[in-house]
């Protein structure tokens, strides 16, 4: 994500640099106040990832890992992911866990947006503090306290749902078919995603001039009519930018899976995080697992793009 | 964490592995073996012992002992294997040798001469064995047996321990009849408990998976005999059982600490821990070896082999140490602090539990020694299997045919 925004923190630079051509002295100094920030770029990203290229076009399994040798494969690495069964459900998988989570991530983002907005100061202090919070929290902690509230025979939630009177649920195990595992996979990521939608939404909504909805109001618009065409044409710009950057974050999504259900139950749960981390840390095959890094990385620089030319178009 | 993180890592991990790898330079005229063990492994006053007496027969060096935690111990290895330091000493789960004395990581120690090499327990020196060439020096062993609460077994007015499968069943579900609670297990058995569960393949005369003469692996699990000890399992599960299926051995203990259960199967070791962690059981608590359909069950011999990296700097020291500590003074003090030693010669060494888990390791099995079995653990074949079994999602049939299917994909495609 950070090469993303990368040529758009650059551009100001430059120009600033263009304009102060006539003192000598003053040229190096953008370059020197952007060299930490480039150099840890570089050593932090462009490095791992040419690497990351790199160990795609090897073998690089356990013995050649330890007796430092490389053997060069050419492109058999993208055959063998391209021709494996695996690949292609967790690719399908993935993109379809990413979509439903970033579209209840949105649903459920507005939705405390615009409550923040309407609600009492108290409420409101509530609420922001309650999503700072859960943002705040590390997700594979997040991950694990969420795997023990799941839990068959200590989690609350069986305790809450019984108790509730909603199902006879205790013992009830949650990660036994793919089907519910992956509701709870939902859960965890929506819930660890909605603060930032939430709040940058928020955040929005206080850029709008109350008049705009006054004038919808009197002219007789109801609450949703209002939303529609005053509202979200409005934070368009910022529902583009969230839901490239929601689409990015939850199809690479690891952690909330790897700490709960480790891909399965029958492998049901693996998506293309932690078929990565299979087949590269687990069965030390890391020049195949680069390769499916690099794919991966392709599909998601070209969502990138997209997002940039969008941009772009609302700048306009 | 992002794909990008986890290459940076990856990388950073392999290109920095001086920084955090066993440093074992010869700094000050003192050379220092770095000796990375295992959590829950030998006491540390045993360790401490160890070195003392290997530090006087050496002068001159110095022993710095690591303690690795189980989970993510193969990052753990593989990183400093693939750099310049890396450990003098690795103590390797049984199961872990294989890959990576096939690879070349490790040392052939074959040559070198050990107590007690000729009553090693077979298990543990096949687990260390490649190609007839001696990776793992065998550390010791672990074995399962079943763990009970004496007075749950008086309230339920059961005798002598039992000695048939069938016995065992029977005596189960009298003890959770003998308590009304509906969570209560007589003997509490996870469905994804894959090491004690398997051991019912090998009772009935079954195995996982053969290798043909062609060199391939084949799973085995759907033949007649391994699918009635599956069989037997499940049975065994729905009569006396009311762990969830989705679950492995992970916090068993406490299901026994906390109540829940008369019986558990665990190692042998583990019936002083929960004494320890839950004091008013510490009397109640005593062990048996798990029976079978006829005579005692095979047992998965589990355990850990001691390793030494083929590029370390100082392999005559690292073998001294590895045969200082598994030689008889040293195992015998393992045996006598409840784990098993490495050979049967020690049998009149140890006394109580670790007697019977000593007695039971005499029968047991051992996962296929195919270099590429740790793929089908980490692709979890066995516990989905056993989880489909035990929850009645798949019929023993089908889910070992599909085990077998997957056993064969994944061992056939190994490269």
């Amino acid at each position: 994500v950070t090469a993303v925004l990368e040529p758009t923190a650059a551009r100001p630079a430059t120009r600033r640099a263009a304009g102060n051509r006539r003192r000598p002295h003053g040229r190096a100094l953008p370059y020197l106040l952007l060299a930490p920030c480039a150099a840890g770029v570089l050593g932090t990203l462009v490095w791992p990832v040419a690497t990351m290229v790199v160990l795609s076009f090897q073998r690089e399994n356990l013995a050649d890992l330890v007796t430092r040798s490389t053997t060069w494969v050419g492109m058999a690495n993208y055959r063998h992911t391209l021709a494996d069964r695996m690949f292609w459900t967790v690719l399908p998988r993935t993109l379809g866990f990413a979509a439903a989570c970033v579209a209840l991530t949105l649903l459920a983002g507005t939705g405390c947006a615009l409550l923040l907005y309407h609600a009492s100061r108290p409420a409101r202090l509530a609420l922001s503090s309650a999503l700072v919070l859960a943002w705040a929290t590390p997700v594979f902690i997040g991950a694990v306290v969420w795997k023990w509230m799941f839990d068959s025979e200590f989690g609350v939630m069986n305790y809450l749902f019984t108790r509730a009177g909603a199902c006879e649920c205790r013992h009830h195990s949650w990660f036994l078919t793919p089907t519910s595992a992956f509701t709870v996979l939902v859960i965890i990521v929506v819930w660890g995603a909605v603060p930032f939608v939430a709040l940058s939404l928020y955040g929005g909504l206080l850029t709008i001039p109350p008049e705009l909805w006054e004038a919808a109001r009197v002219d007789g618009g109801s609450a949703w009519r209002v939303f529609w065409r005053v509202t979200f044409p409005l934070l368009r710009p910022i529902y583009v930018i969230l839901a490239v950057l929601s689409v990015v974050w939850d199809t690479k999504v690891f952690p909330q899976v790897w700490f709960t259900t480790r891909g399965g139950p029958y492998q049901g749960t693996v998506m293309l995080g932690v078929y990565i981390y299979n087949q590269g840390i687990n069965d030390s095959r890391f020049g195949n697992a680069s390769a499916i890094a690099v794919l991966m990385t392709l599909m998601l620089v070209g969502l990138s793009w997209f997002y940039l030319r969008v941009l772009r178009e609302e700048s306009r | 964490m992002s794909h990008r993180c986890r290459a940076a890592a990856l990388t950073l991990a392999l290109s920095t592995v001086a920084a955090c790898g066993g440093g074992s330079g010869g700094s000050g005229g003192t050379t220092q073996l770095s000796v990375w063990l295992m959590k829950d492994s030998a006491p540390d006053a045993l360790i401490a012992d160890v070195n003392h007496a290997f530090t006087a027969a050496h002068p001159g060096t110095r022993v710095k002992v690591q303690i690795l935690d189980w989970t993510g111990r193969d990052v753990k290895w593989k990183t400093p294997l693939a750099g310049d330091h890396p450990p003098d000493v690795m103590e390797m789960g049984n199961t872990d040798v294989l890959s990576y004395a096939a690879s070349g990581a490790l040392a052939d120690l074959g040559h070198r001469k050990f107590d007690n090499r000729a009553t090693w327990l077979t298990g543990l020196t096949e687990a260390g064995t490649y190609q007839g060439k001696l990776y793992g020096v065998p550390y010791y062993g672990g074995d399962r047996v079943v763990i009970y609460r004496k007075d749950l077994w008086q309230r339920a007015g059961l005798g002598a321990p039992p000695t048939t499968l069938a016995d065992l069943q029977r005596d189960a579900a009298a003890l959770r009849d003998s308590d009304g609670r509906a969570d209560f297990s007589g003997l509490y058995f996870p469905g994804r408990y894959q090491y004690a569960a398997l051991s019912f393949v090998y009772d009935t005369g079954g195995r996982i998976a053969t290798r043909s003469k062609d060199g391939h692996w084949h799973g085995q699990l759907s033949t007649p005999a391994a699918q009635q000890g599956l069989t037997n399992w499940a049975n065994l599960l729905h009569a006396a059982s009311r762990a969830p299926a989705d679950k492995d051995e992970t916090g068993i203990d406490d299901v026994l600490g906390q109540g829940h259960a008369a019986m558990i199967i665990a190692q042998g070791w583990q019936v002083k821990a929960i004494g320890t962690k839950y004091p008013q059981l510490a009397g109640q608590l005593d062990a048996f070896p798990m029976p079978g359909t006829a005579g005692p069950m095979p047992v998965f011999l589990g355990g850990s082999n001691l390793t030494t990296a083929a590029s370390g700097k100082h392999r005559d020291l690292a073998y001294a140490w590895i045969s200082l500590m598994t030689g008889t003074k040293y195992e015998t003090k393992l045996g006598q602090a409840g784990l098993l030693p490495n050979t049967t010669a020690l049998s009149s060494a140890v006394s109580g539990t670790t007697a019977v888990e000593l007695k039971a390791a005499t029968r047991s099995w051992f996962t296929p020694t195919s270099t590429h079995w740790s793929d089908v653990d980490n692709a979890s074949v066995m516990q989905d299997m056993l989880q489909a079994i035990a929850s009645g999602q798949k019929s023993v049939a089908t889910a070992t045919k599909d085990a077998d299917t997957r056993i064969g994909q994944i061992l056939g495609t190994g490269a």
